[in-house]
């Protein structure tokens, strides 16, 4: 095994371990690790974001636009990309937070961003909702191609009506309750929608255990074998 | 002054996405205005703007797109400044933890050291640093990270014993339910199935199947309208920010001024 | 408040401590004795795979795999997307990887790098190979989320868009993306995510009004509830249900593509199914939790019932 890729997997077990030392109880062994992971967060962030598009989309355009430097081979960058700076500039007020008397120009690029998501969500909306909407008129009668009534069919199709009116029915806040058809139907919606929130207890269940299941894997098949030689299976670590 | 500034910067924000979503992608002009606006073609508004039948409404959408993202991502100094006065000044005066936040702090600036200084040169020790002891798939961070998410599953462990108490009709739906799919999603599960309801009016029927039910019919019904709730929801408080209305305390700065 | 308080019956009063290990042991269990047990047939994966079969290839078209997830969902994540770079490159269908979450780089260079050295080895001989640039293409991390998938599906020069690769590259000179222009030349989206709200991102604004690619997605089981919404609605044409998803996948792979005598049994698909078997177990684990927690408040009242005094 690789020099580098032995290091590299000892150093991701003990991590893994000072992490898991929190179970038996709160020691500076974790709380070191944490901050360690988070101040690597931190620096990752700013690596890659700068080298993935802040340098090539950002300002290597804004000096190659102003004739400070020359674009690469198959680049070319008009006098117009200078403009760029424009919303660097702006990008800059968020640091105004930090000046008491200035500080109110935070909230221009602050007001400017929730203004696009703003904006966005519009799209986002019908993009997302309208064919939710549509695909949720189904046919209650289901005929099979032969003539002949499609009984699973109709009966999930009007299960699935039936869930749906009755959920949405258990969110209208904007009037009374006090309707028996309503009530009723609102209180059918509060325990189907108990079999969804199940359904999501299942899941969780299977997500939260993957991810254990991933890491002790990786102690197993992985890290013993390179941070303790003699326990190597035949055939080196795994996957 | 100052308020009606962030209003109107807040309006402009979002007004270009709103109209490029609502406006058709070519806005018809009269054929003999198009070619006078195109002039001979090589101008910038000939070349992005104008298409042969009008007006392409988004035809800078990438250089605005990408002014907005270098917007959005110069507010990661924020978080880095944050973190040196907080941690920093902890550090600088040999407060309680000061070990730690050390830590943090070397922790970062060594992987903003080894992330630029490789930049380019992958082989090179730094480059080996970074992509396989910081960055690596079985590295230092991403073993941290996945120790860290991977807890929770001890955590449900201990809430499954402690606090899932079936005290109602719903709850037991809700833990009846939730059988069903972990049974349905499981090796072991379809084997117990198979092996209870060997014999019986369920012979033919399969957890898997159960579970694909439970899933698709009744999930999908309650979760759609949850979903289209919040959606709604979602738009709505959308349209509420970008039109400023009810962000008063927003305009104001703490002194209410 | 004078009276002392009724002592918990003993099943409830266990340390949190033996709890956890009693998780890591049964967890840990099958792992190390690998024990395995062939997946569950999840019906979603195996339409999955179908689709995947069925994805158009050849000069001038990328699938797109947006990688958005990291090391806090690599469990359910890498596999699934694993499996999806696996098929294509079985299929030799070009495929680009792009993620627009910041953990996700080391991934986006590995994955499929490992993918290829592995495929590489097992095809040794047969002169079949693959390689970086002519058979995929890192895109690297593009942060910007809603605005970057937007004017990724607007633009109308990709070239222009990317500019280079993950490795500085210029788009231009890497083959498989040499004809690729734009959206209209991508047949299809993988979309891998644990992320909340990732796949609404990429369902809402990776499309234009005359082109709508096939999409894939592949979420982490908390996810799956969710992601059924889609499925109906055929937003979604395919899904891979979590590990349990990526599992059945693997082995409809093998059944396909190595018992065929098309290449060596991949050691993995043994790792992927001796993990399921501990997940299986994982499972049980919580149940028998939840049965003796409520067993516990349980079963003193029985006792009280039948006359039994006060609980021990």
């Amino acid at each position: 095994m690789d020099g580098w890729l032995r290091a590299e997997i000892i150093a991701g077990g003990i991590a893994t371990i000072a992490i898991y030392s929190f179970l038996w109880k709160e020691n500076p062994f974790y709380r070191f690790f944490e901050h360690l992971f988070i101040g690597m967060g931190v620096g990752i962030g700013i690596v890659v974001t700068v080298r993935n598009f802040m340098w090539p989309k950002g300002i290597k355009p804004i000096l190659c636009g102003a004739g400070l430097m020359e674009p690469g081979p198959r680049e070319s960058y008009g006098a117009a990309y200078v403009l760029y700076l424009i919303p660097l500039m702006m990008g800059f007020l968020y640091y105004a937070i930090y000046s008491k008397r200035y500080r109110w120009m935070a909230r221009i690029v602050i007001g400017f961003s929730l203004g696009m998501g703003g904006g966005l969500a519009f799209k986002g909306f019908f993009s997302e909702y309208l064919p939710q909407i549509i695909k949720s008129f189904k046919p209650l009668v289901v005929w099979q191609a032969g003539g002949g009534l499609d009984w699973m069919e109709s009966f999930n199709n009007v299960v699935l009506f039936f869930t749906l009116t009755c959920v949405m029915s258990y969110f209208f806040f904007s009037f009374d309750h006090e309707l028996p058809v309503i009530k009723q139907a609102s209180a059918s919606g509060r325990w189907l929608m108990m079999v969804s929130f199940g359904a999501f207890f299942g899941a969780t269940v299977m997500a939260r255990m993957a991810l254990l299941v991933e890491r002790l894997q990786f102690l197993i098949e992985d890290w013993a074998p390179a941070a303790l030689p003699w326990l190597a299976h035949s055939g080196g670590g795994g996957g | 002054m100052r308020k009606r500034v962030i209003f109107w910067m807040t309006f402009i924000g979002g007004i270009y996405f709103f109209l490029e979503f609502m406006l058709p992608a070519e806005i018809w002009l009269p054929q003999s205005l198009l070619t006078w606006l195109k002039g001979d073609g090589t101008g910038p508004l000939a070349r992005n703007m104008l298409g042969d039948k009008g007006f392409i409404f988004g035809g800078l959408h990438e250089d605005i797109s990408n002014g907005a993202i270098i917007t959005g991502v110069m507010a990661l100094g924020l978080g880095l400044i944050n973190i040196m006065r907080l941690h920093g000044v902890r550090l600088a005066k040999l407060r309680k933890g000061w070990v730690h936040s050390a830590g943090l702090i070397a922790g970062m600036l060594i992987t903003i050291f080894v992330g630029f200084w490789h930049w380019g040169s992958p082989e090179s020790v730094t480059g080996k640093l970074y992509g396989n002891i910081i960055m690596g798939t079985r590295g230092l961070f991403p073993g941290l990270s996945s120790a860290m998410f991977s807890l929770l599953a001890f955590y449900v462990a201990t809430a499954a014993y402690r606090a899932f108490r079936i005290k109602s009709g719903e709850a037991a739906l809700l833990m009846f339910s939730a059988l069903l799919v972990m049974l349905g999603q499981i090796p072991h599960g379809v084997v117990f199935f198979d092996a209870i309801f060997r014999h019986g009016p369920l012979r033919d029927v399969s957890i898997i199947d159960i579970r694909m039910w439970i899933l698709k019919k009744l999930n999908v019904g309650a979760f759609r309208a949850i979903s289209l709730g919040f959606g709604v929801a979602g738009l709505a408080m959308a349209t509420r920010m970008w039109l400023s209305m009810g962000m008063g305390s927003f305009f104001q700065d703490e002194e209410g001024k | 408040m004078g009276e002392a308080r009724e002592k918990e019956f003993w099943l409830l009063r266990v340390d949190r401590r033996w709890v956890y290990l009693a998780v890591a042991i049964a967890l840990a269990g099958p792992l190390i004795f690998r024990w395995a047990m062939p997946p569950a047939k999840i019906g979603t994966a195996e339409q999955f795979f179908e689709v995947a079969e069925k994805i158009e290839g050849g000069d001038g078209k990328l699938v797109l795999i947006a990688m958005d997830w990291g090391p806090g969902t690599q469990a359910e994540n890498k596999p699934q997307t694993e499996m999806l770079i696996r098929h294509l490159m079985h299929r030799r269908v070009k495929f680009g990887v792009i993620s627009c979450y910041v953990l996700a780089e080391p991934f986006l260079l590995n994955l499929p790098k490992n993918v290829a050295a592995d495929l590489n080895e097992q095809y040794e001989g047969t002169g079949k190979t693959w390689e970086y640039g002519r058979d995929w293409v890192n895109l690297g991390y593009r942060p910007g989320w809603t605005i970057m998938v937007q004017g990724l599906a607007k633009s109308e020069d990709l070239h222009d868009y990317f500019k280079t690769d993950a490795n500085g590259t210029d788009i231009g000179e890497i083959e498989c993306m040499k004809n690729v222009k734009t959206i209209k030349d991508m047949p299809a989206l993988g979309e891998f995510t644990g992320l909340v709200g990732a796949v609404q991102v990429w369902l809402q604004f990776f499309n234009r009004q005359e082109h709508r690619p096939t999409y894939l997605h592949g979420c982490t089981s908390i996810s799956i509830p969710e992601a059924f919404i889609y499925l109906d609605s055929e937003q979604i044409a395919a899904l891979q249900e979590g590990v349990a998803g990526a599992a059945y996948y693997g082995q409809l792979m093998t059944e396909k593509y190595v018992e065929k005598g098309l290449g060596k049994e991949p050691e993995k698909a043994s790792s992927a199914a001796v993990a399921m078997t501990s997940l299986s177990v994982a499972h049980f684990v919580i149940i028998f939790f939840i049965a003796i927690g409520n067993f516990g408040v349980l079963w003193p009242r029985i006792r009280r019932r039948l006359g039994g005094g006060t609980a021990s």
